[in-house]
């Protein structure tokens, strides 16, 4: 969360400072994922075009900072439930396919909307098919001799 | 696979953060996006793989406290889950009991192993409240992601079954010595012919005979006029007097002494119903009367004696139990005054004006219940009238008295002993001791069915009262001498 809150003071001063804050009491009231977005959000409104403006032009580092910081709160509440990395290191691929896949969707002009209904259209082929797999794995699929 | 609101609200999270990158078109809320749905499919696969595993490596037993009881009877269910590997799931193993049991709380039907735990144990107290065969289907098991996100619900462990019997004896046994009697309880042949339903006899006519009872089909193959007799009908009153002291009360549940001489007192009550006998039922506890209703013969009275015979509990426990009373009769008394009439001892002066008064045993046989409802209420049955005595051996003064007050006016008494030894818990462990306390018991109902117009009988769990018969045989075989033909396996005393 220092990391997150270093850089969210670099990108937007005392703007940044009070999203830093208020991803701060996300994470510490509600589960993790709602400071993730919490912070996601935060971080649109500094760097975002037409978004909270700043006293100095910033540089990629502090992004990739608060983001890699994000993504480690998320990857710390797999790891910990686990104790094994192997969901974490899933985890780590599926957010590289697709947030990286996202950003470089979006760099290379694809409409933004395209690439979100992609997104959405993968992660809910990928839960189904969990889903079945479970389903078969325990012998839970009606008529299977149950 | 269920999801849970947090799934949900986690799903709900990432749709926004897309939603608005798309309106916005803001790369930084699409990565965003990214990042929880990665995150949710990541939690997915590792509760998939986390559960398999766990349940590859789950035992679960469920077993009854016992594999026989009646119904209401109290009985145990054990549940036990085991884990040959710690799971970093919540498991919570739940019994699956039909609906017919009764008395699980919801805190003993579930046991849990909470994430890194290997095994959990649980007993739940419960009955059956329906007679038949109860069958415990495989217990559940539900798995749980500590994050919150995933729970399944599988069904693993062994079917578990118990018999639940009715709260009534499966096997009486009515009888004398070891004998179980042949006739059916309540019936009364009267020895009269003349008009009736059931036909007993063919006899010529005589003169005077009513022409409307001729039979004619019989005339004809005879050759001369013949008259059909038929049974007379009779109504004879039955009193049934049903003891319910605390003594009663002896017996594994559902087959005490009490349910015993109920299901004879229900005997009766159905046999005076199809012959339209006027029936009376008293009953009497330690404390005093506690059923009055006099006789009738409707189809109301009949169901209300039966009510109240199921109604009937065996004594209040807190109450004292009589006292087993083997030598308090007058007649004993009497034959040690004349032993001791003249003797010079002081032993003998001492006991001798003990046992030359009658007074204090004959306060003491009034203040009994069951000799004091005789005196209060059977004396005022129509003659003839049957005394139907239900009681056991714990107070065999009070029963010899009672059985003997009520002959003299043209009465007979029946009586059915409950024999103690056979219903107290543990007797038939030591055989020989148990075999000479029902000798003792046998010489008492002998002593009883030798009085004038009485007649006793023992009633018993049928499967109880055999080894006792065995004790005997094998006694009498090591002696070389042979079984009585007459008096059942038990010699004469």
């Amino acid at each position: 969360m220092g990391v997150a809150g270093v850089g969210f003071v670099l990108l937007g001063g005392l703007g940044g400072a009070l999203g830093a804050a208020a991803v701060a009491l996300a994470w510490y009231f509600l589960p993790v994922e709602y400071a993730f977005v919490a912070g996601q959000v935060v971080l649109a409104a500094l760097v975002a075009p037409g978004g909270v403006p700043t006293a100095a032009p910033v540089g990629p580092v502090p992004i990739v900072g608060v983001e890699a910081a994000l993504w480690a709160l998320l990857a710390a509440s797999l790891w910990d439930v686990a104790g094994t990395p192997r969901a974490t290191v899933v985890f780590g691929v599926l957010s590289a396919a697709a947030g990286g896949g996202a950003w470089v969707a979006a760099a290379s002009g694809t409409a933004t909307w395209a690439v979100a209904g992609a997104l959405v259209c993968a992660f809910a082929v990928a839960a189904y098919g969990l889903h079945r797999y479970e389903l078969v794995a325990l012998g839970l699929v009606e008529g299977e001799g149950s | 696979m269920r999801v849970t609101l947090r799934y949900w609200s986690a799903v709900a999270l990432g749709g926004f953060l897309a939603a608005f990158a798309a309106v916005l078109s803001t790369p930084v809320l699409l990565v965003g996006a990214g990042g929880v749905g990665a995150w949710l499919v990541a939690a997915q696969y590792r509760f998939v793989r986390e559960s398999t595993r766990t349940v590859d490596s789950l035992t679960v037993e469920q077993r009854c406290s016992r594999g026989r009881v009646v119904t209401d009877e109290p009985f145990t269910v054990t549940l036990g889950a085991t884990l040959s590997r710690p799971s970093t799931l919540d498991l919570a193993v739940e019994l699956r009991p039909p609906v017919s049991v009764a008395g699980l709380s919801a805190a003993g039907r579930t046991c849990h192993i909470d994430a890194g735990g290997r095994e959990a144990t649980t007993t739940a107290d419960c009955r059956g409240t329906v007679a038949g065969r109860l069958d415990f289907s495989p217990p559940s098991v539900t798995l749980t992601d500590p994050l919150g996100l995933f729970a399944e619900t599988v069904v693993r462990g062994p079917n578990e079954s118990l018999e639940i019997g009715p709260r009534t004896p499966h096997d009486v046994h009515v009888g004398t010595g070891g004998e179980r009697i042949q006739t059916g309880y309540g019936e009364h042949p009267t020895a009269q012919h003349g008009t009736g339903i059931e036909s007993a006899d063919l006899r010529p006519y005589v003169h005077g005979d009513d022409l409307s009872r001729i039979d004619w089909k019989a005339t004809a193959r005879l050759d001369d006029l013949h008259i059909r007799e038929y049974e007379v009908n009779t109504a004879r009153q039955t009193a049934l007097l049903v003891d319910h002291g605390a003594s009663m009360a002896d017996g594994p549940d559902g087959e005490r002494k009490l349910d015993y001489a109920r299901e004879i007192a229900l005997a009766f009550v159905r046999r005076a119903h199809s012959d339209d006998d006027p029936l009376a039922l008293y009953a009497a506890d330690d404390g005093g009367v506690t059923v009055e209703i006099a006789p009738g013969a409707r189809e109301q009275h009949y169901l209300r004696i039966r009510r109240r015979l199921y109604d009937l509990e065996a004594g209040d426990r807190g109450r004292s139990r009589r006292e087993s009373d083997t030598a308090g009769l007058p007649s004993t008394a009497r034959r040690l005054a004349r032993r001791f009439e003249g003797g010079s001892t002081t032993f003998e002066r001492t006991l001798r004006p003990y046992l030359q008064s009658t007074t204090r045993y004959v306060r003491r046989l009034e203040s009994r219940p069951l000799f004091s409802s005789v005196r209060l209420h059977v004396r005022d049955l129509q003659r003839p009238f049957v005394l139907v005595v239900l009681t056991d051996d714990t107070d065999r003064a009070e029963v010899h008295e009672a059985a003997k007050l009520d002959r003299r006016d043209g009465g007979h008494v029946l009586v059915f002993l409950t024999p103690t030894v056979l219903f107290e818990e543990g007797a038939l462990s030591d055989l020989e001791s148990a075999y000479r306390r029902y000798r003792e018991f046998e010489a008492f109902r002998r002593r009883l069915a030798g009085l004038d117009r009485v007649s006793a009988f023992e009633v018993a769990p049928g499967d109880r009262i055999a080894p006792i018969l065995d004790v005997r045989r094998s006694a009498r075989r090591s002696s070389g001498s042979p079984s009585s033909p007459q008096g059942g396996v038990l010699s004469r005393e």
